[in-house]
């Protein structure tokens, strides 16, 4: 019994690390799904894995530790201007929850409002929620992966 | 004429080019794009020894060596020369599986359109042209005069060797990693000319300067597809001031890596 209890929570354990992304940003993940379907216009998913990542920049995919080759998912919510952007202000509380996300640094690229947050996420793995707001359009994008702060900011910088 | 081709391998060494990344990705409020600059540059240098950057990671910086992908002219060509002598059974007979031509180029030049199907290719290498002789003879210099010496003894070997600055150019009409089709000419400019002699046994003999034309120009055609080319060369000029040597036109045929 003890053994299985035991393995009980070590399954647990994994289907939650396994789950990748946040509970809370699924939710609004698929909110934002759901907004798409009802045809609400303005606002755009987009599910990115690194395979296909690999396959859209072949040249990047060809080095070794290149950041292609070291994303497992990349999940984005596209906000255009003058779409409501509820879903967005909800993932900016969602984002200040520390007991799940750490604040990474709060910037101005280009004229864009940037917010990075990391959650850890499997081992020596992170989560990134990246908040992008300018003129009234936002962009919502979580990536999973080996990634750290680095390399955001080069795909911040276009390096 | 060793210790020039070494020089010329350490330059390229010494002399390197941080290649950047052809794609690049960037985030911003209309998501995650990705722009390909691989032909957009109208104008890339690159060296055989390269450092290439990589910019996502700490220590990955490495060394590549290679050639330019949107080059015809390769880094190493390695061909065979054939003289086709004016004065049928002059002295220069020369055994055309044993005449090697062994050029290295280090530094490429290339420009071309955006598609990067049209090109222009423009390299600074060095260049050696063997003729290794049929018969038991060399040459030797009297007067000015290139003239024939009948070699006596247990002769293994019998060569003229040029060693020249080449500077190619081609224009290329396709993608020289894929298939492509290239047409130029070059420049060979002449800083080396000497005979060697191997005897049985281990015994060298040299002799320098030889009056060969300083720039000996020429056309080139050739065939690229993905790492390899095959090219042809003419010296329609040949190897020798006028009057002063045996006259002849000369081709080359070879593959280029």
């Amino acid at each position: 019994m003890k053994r299985f209890v035991i393995f009980l929570g070590l399954l647990l354990l994994w289907g939650g690390a396994a789950m990748g992304q946040s509970k809370g940003f699924m939710e609004l993940y698929g909110k934002a799904g759901e907004a798409l379907e009802k045809g609400q216009e303005g606002i755009t998913t987009v599910e990115i894995s690194g395979k296909m990542l690999q396959e859209l920049v072949p040249s990047k995919a060809k080095e070794r530790f290149s950041i292609v080759n070291r994303i497992e998912i990349i999940r984005q919510i596209k906000f255009a201007q003058g779409a409501p952007i509820g879903i967005f202000e909800k993932m900016e509380q969602l984002a200040a929850d520390k007991s799940v996300y750490e604040q990474m640094s709060l910037m101005n690229v280009d004229g864009q409002r940037v917010a990075v947050y990391k959650a850890p996420y499997r081992k020596l793995q992170s989560e990134y929620l990246i908040l992008i707001s300018k003129d009234g359009a936002a962009l919502v994008c979580d990536i999973l992966g080996n990634v750290s702060m680095k390399d955001i900011l080069d795909l911040l910088y276009g390096k | 004429m060793k210790k020039l081709f070494v020089l010329c391998l350490v330059a390229a060494g010494v002399l390197v080019a941080a290649e950047s990344d052809a794609q690049v990705l960037k985030l911003g409020v209309e998501g995650l794009t990705f722009k390909d600059t691989t032909y957009h540059d109208a104008l890339y240098a690159h060296s055989v020894i390269n450092v290439k950057k990589n910019i996502n990671g700490k220590g990955n910086t490495g060394i590549v060596i290679g050639g330019s992908r949107r080059s015809s002219i390769r880094p190493f060509e390695l061909g065979w020369n054939m003289a086709d002598l004016a004065t049928a059974g002059d002295f220069f007979d020369i055994n055309s599986w044993k005449s090697t031509q062994v050029t290295i180029n280090p530094f490429n030049l290339s420009a071309t359109s955006r598609k990067g199907t049209l090109g222009l290719s423009i390299a600074l290498g060095i260049r050696a042209n063997n003729y290794s002789f049929n018969d038991a003879i060399t040459m030797e210099k009297v007067g000015g005069m290139v003239n024939p010496v009948n070699l006596e003894g247990n002769v293994k070997k019998s060569k003229f060797t040029t060693a020249a600055i080449h500077v190619p150019m081609e224009i290329t009409i396709g993608k020289p990693y894929r298939l492509a089709f290239s047409v130029g000419g070059f420049a060979d400019l002449n800083i080396n000319s000497h005979t060697k002699i191997k005897y049985k046994g281990g015994k060298k003999d040299k002799l320098h300067r030889f009056p060969v034309n300083f720039i000996q120009a020429g056309f080139t055609a050739r065939i690229s597809c993905r790492y390899l080319s095959l090219y042809c060369n003419w010296y329609p000029g040949g190897v020798f001031k006028d009057g002063r040597g045996p006259e002849m036109q000369v081709w080359s045929v070879g593959i280029g890596l």
